[in-house]
């Protein structure tokens, strides 16, 4: 891997899976058949099931395939936040031990009780668990209507589309599978996955909640039915600073959709004209996750999308004008990721120095691929690409300790701080075995703010909403996103890296429907917890502390 | 009376395969029996290189065949290993070190493929595409105005190079030289009018100078390019075959085999090779040329006329094909045949002396009552 060296050592992220107590395997269901949904699941969930104020892990599963059998049918798994780097398997008594095929998972407060809730997009119908708020779920998806019949799921995400104060929900599709239509495929005489456009495509479904506990499928009516794809990871935020929230639908060997919201809950694909559908050469990518952050501070949300073997991971650059750049080869932000499928990705500040790196998940979906092609390979070691704060990266894979020397084959990857110690750590998912856990040590010495949002009036969790915070010539801009990534979810909580400024000046929240609050003169290394309505805006008040 | 066939029949040339990382892998119906298959015409094509190396124990040639043909197969570090032999064998080597560099790309090695490339131009200035390569490995690094240099060279050895042009296009936009950007991306188009890609620059290069109305047109005219690509595409894996594909590939080695063997003088092994090459790659030109030129200089006209017939088949538009089969048809005294030939090699490429030429003299013929 190419990398330059650096005189200090930027991040450390050390893995410590071991030593959570988290045993959990993944499982695609595989029996030899290779059949499409077993080699891109699946993705992962960090958030706060139990309100206990630190972060919990959910793991998605698969399930045996046709023809394939299980001794000990697999499941998900939560696992509770202990402190300490301990986490106990809670999946069973949570009541999230089903057995269905896991691919997406988003989060969200759908129905605005208080607490998390969970929708999982599977190979299959879908389940969305209502949080009971005592450390238990129920499934609701009947009750709620959003079991998307049967379909191949991917990424998903709450947002509030129409401004109305509750958590709608968009579902990524991926394609149209079923084993009677499966297609086997061979490279060199060698038995492959056959890719996805040996399938036809499926548009995303788009639920409107109707605020009752129910949702409604808008699909056709919001626009999103008229566009087939085959999607993958999806992003919502508001690309477009028109105060709503759009959808980034990263398509898998298809031009990537981008869906301009025109606030209220109906969508225009917008991809080709904001120049995100394909590459700087017009190619369409085998467009696997997609996140979404503003990595050059200038108030605009940019989009990093990972790909497949031969092409870079992309960095498309927000232009303020509704349109976007590709910018991977001038800023160096697809390097080390040619020769890898890359999964799951995240725009995560490592060392709270103010600018926001690039974590990107590796492992070839060919788990033969060595026997015709050598130059590439399923097990592989993930990329961390560090933002060196003047627009470019630089990959610092080789220097970040022996987290980044772990060599599997990822998919989801979430990013949270698991420990509370003010910096993000890492969760990866890894196709058919145990997951990474990484935490990160990075050496201390630069300052950091988390936010958590309250919404009143607006959804609980503020999904959707704008915060930007403003350390003397430091100002920076983030989003709750409900989902993210490759089909995962994380950072309902957000971190803001200040670097050695000691104080910030300003935290101000833009709520979704366009109520603003105002946080001045907050100290650093804390968590406050902004609720809507609860400042004045303009006014001077000291957010809550941990 | 002798028309040369010299134009457009490809004379020897050892070039170099690039089987470029399948981004989306080939694929067929799974078949129980096409691994044995394919297994032993990888095995075959591995004895023909085997016994190139044996037949020319002190000849480079085989071990950048073995390259190729272990790059064909996913053998990366075979690969390399032969290109390498072939190098302390015979330092000068450009096409080894164009393999390699290669290979560095695919890995994300741009500095190292730069560094390879570099030394195959030092031996071979005027080696094809390698600049363009060099290009792309440049941008990849961030030094578009470098790129730049190294395009604008290719161009001067290759004018109608339109892929050239293109990257051009490319390293401007990058430059944030948005006019010269879209200037490239033209003569791109004007080259190769149905360059899906080029399309998709211009609007770029034109939304950026503020140009909305032709950035649109021309965003809708990559569209439906992109539209047709995809039915051609949707075609093409409908019949799509790994065994062809894999067929495909022992041909090549067995063309460049048969070159090496030709080149050294002893043309009926070379003959065997390309006949093989021909029955295992119903598409190979390659091959098929080289036995047309064989046919032809022993004056197996028959033989050669009947290669031409399949050539024009799988290049139906290729004027020196018919250029050729008017040739042969002449020294056949088919006069009317020839008549015919040449002059659809004129409809083709109106603008080539030879053709009129060739015409003139078989009119000439034809006057005279064709063969005394």
């Amino acid at each position: 891997m190419c990398s330059t060296v650096f005189a200090a050592t930027p991040f450390q992220l050390r893995e410590v899976t071991r030593q959570t107590g988290i045993t959990f395997r993944h499982t695609d269901g595989s029996c030899g058949n290779r059949y499409i949904v077993e080699t891109v699941s699946a993705g992962l969930a960090l958030f706060d099931y139990d309100g206990d104020g630190d972060i919990d892990i959910f793991f998605l599963n698969g399930a045996p395939l046709k023809g394939c059998k299980a001794d000990v049918p697999p499941i998900p798994a939560l696992y509770r936040n202990d402190g300490n780097w301990k986490f106990t398997d809670v999946t069973r008594q949570a009541g999230l031990a089903d057995t269905s095929y896991g691919l997406g998972v988003a989060v969200g407060d759908y129905d605005n009780d208080g607490d998390l809730d969970l929708y999982l997009n599977n190979y299959g119908p879908n389940l969305m668990y209502r949080n009971n708020g005592d450390g238990t779920f129920t499934n609701v998806t009947k009750e709620t209507g959003t079991g998307n019949g049967d379909r191949v799921g991917a990424g998903a995400n709450f947002l509030d589309a129409d401004g109305d104060g509750d958590l709608d929900l968009y579902v990524a599709n991926y394609l149209k599978f079923s084993y009677e239509t499966h297609v086997g495929a061979t490279c060199k005489g060698f038995p492959i996955y056959a890719g996805p456009t040996h399938y036809p495509r499926d548009p995303g479904t788009f639920y409107r909640n109707n605020g009752d506990g129910t949702f409604t499928d808008v699909s056709l009516e919001s626009g999103i039915d008229r566009y087939p794809g085959y999607g993958m990871g999806t992003v919502c935020a508001d690309y477009d600073n028109d105060g709503d929230t759009d959808i980034f639908v990263a398509n898998d060997f298809c031009e990537n959709f981008l869906f301009q919201n025109d606030g209220t809950g109906k969508f225009e694909e917008v991809g080709l004209i904001a120049g995100v559908a394909y590459d700087a050469h017009g190619d369409e990518q085998g467009s696997m996750g997609v996140d979404c952050g503003d990595y050059n501070n200038d108030g605009l949300l940019d989009f990093y999308q990972t790909s497949y073997q031969g092409q870079l991971a992309l960095l498309y650059k927000n232009l303020g004008d509704g349109s976007f750049e590709d910018v991977t080869l001038a800023t160096g932000a697809g390097e080390g990721t040619i020769p890898h499928v890359t999964w799951g990705c995240g725009f995560v500040d490592f060392d709270n120095d103010g600018n926001r790196d690039i974590f990107v998940a590796c492992g070839h979906l060919q788990d033969n691929v060595e026997l015709f092609d050598d130059t590439t390979s399923y097990l592989a070691r993930n990329i961390v690409l560090m933002n060196t704060g003047d627009g470019k990266f630089a990959n610092v894979s080789d220097q970040c300790g022996d987290g980044l020397a772990v060599k599997l084959s990822s998919r989801g990857a979430a990013f949270d701080d698991l420990d509370n110690d003010g910096d993000v750590d890492v969760v990866i998912l890894n196709s058919r075995c145990e997951p990474t856990i990484l935490r990160n040590d990075s050496p201390r010495g630069n300052h950091w703010l988390q936010v958590r949002l309250r919404g009143t009036k607006t959804n609980r969790d503020g999904v959707g909403a704008r915060v930007k915070v403003t350390a003397g010539d430091l100002t920076q801009i983030d989003e709750v996103h409900s989902g993210r990534g490759y089909q995962s979810h994380y950072g309902t909580r957000l971190n803001f890296g200040l670097g050695k400024r000691d104080r910030v000046d300003r935290v101000e929240v833009r709520w979704i429907g366009g109520g603003v609050d105002v946080l001045e003169n907050v100290g650093v290394d804390r968590l406050v917890t902004v609720t809507e309505g609860g400042t004045t805006a303009g006014k001077p008040r000291q957010g809550g502390t941990r | 009376m002798a028309i040369a066939l010299g134009a457009g029949i490809g004379g020897f040339c050892l070039a170099k395969r690039f089987w470029p990382a399948d981004s989306q892998p080939p694929l067929a119906a799974p078949s129980t029996s096409l691994q044995p298959e394919i297994s032993a015409l990888r095995e075959e094509a591995v004895q023909v290189v085997d016994s190139l190396r044996t037949d020319f124990p002190d000849s480079s040639d085989p071990l950048v065949l073995m390259g190729n043909l272990h790059d064909s197969l996913g053998n990366s570090a075979e690969a390399m290993d032969c290109w390498q032999k072939c190098l302390e064998m015979d330092p000068r080597r450009a096409d080894a070190y164009r393999g390699l560099g290669s290979l560095a790309m695919r890995k994300g090695q741009y500095e190292k493929a730069l560094e390879l490339w570099g030394k195959a131009l030092e031996i071979r200035p005027e080696m094809a595409d390698v600049r363009t390569l060099s290009a792309r490995a440049l941008m990849a690094l961030g030094r578009p105005r470098e790129a730049v240099a190294a395009l604008q060279r290719e161009i001067q050895i290759s004018p109608r190079a339109s892929t050239s042009y293109f990257e051009l296009g490319q390293a401007y936009l990058q430059l944030k030289e948005f006019q010269k950007a879209k200037e490239n991306y033209q003569a791109a188009v004007q080259i190769q009018p149905g360059y899906t890609n080029a399309y998709y620059g211009l609007a770029r290069a034109c939304e950026r100078l503020g140009q909305k109305a032709e950035s649109a047109a021309y965003m809708e005219r990559f569209t439906k390019l992109k539209a047709e690509n995809r039915r051609g595409e949707r075609d093409q894996r409908s019949t799509y075959d790994d065994l062809s594909l894999v067929r495909q590939s022992v041909a090549q080695t067995h063309t460049e085999a048969g070159q090496v063997y030709y080149g050294h003088g002893n043309v009926r092994k070379a003959e065997q090779l390309w006949q093989r090459a021909a029955w295992l790659d119903p598409k190979n030109t390659a091959c098929r040329m080289q036995l047309v030129k064989v046919y032809t200089q022993a004056g197996r006209d028959q033989e050669a006329l009947r290669i031409c017939e399949e050539l024009r088949q799988i290049e139906p538009e290729n004027a020196t094909t018919y250029l050729n089969i008017g040739v042969l048809s002449a020294r056949l005294n088919r006069l009317d045949a020839a008549l015919s030939a040449i002059d659809r090699a004129i409809e083709l490429d109106p603008k080539n002396p030879q053709f009129q030429q060739a015409r003139q003299l078989i009119q000439e013929r034809k006057r005279r009552g064709g063969f005394q």
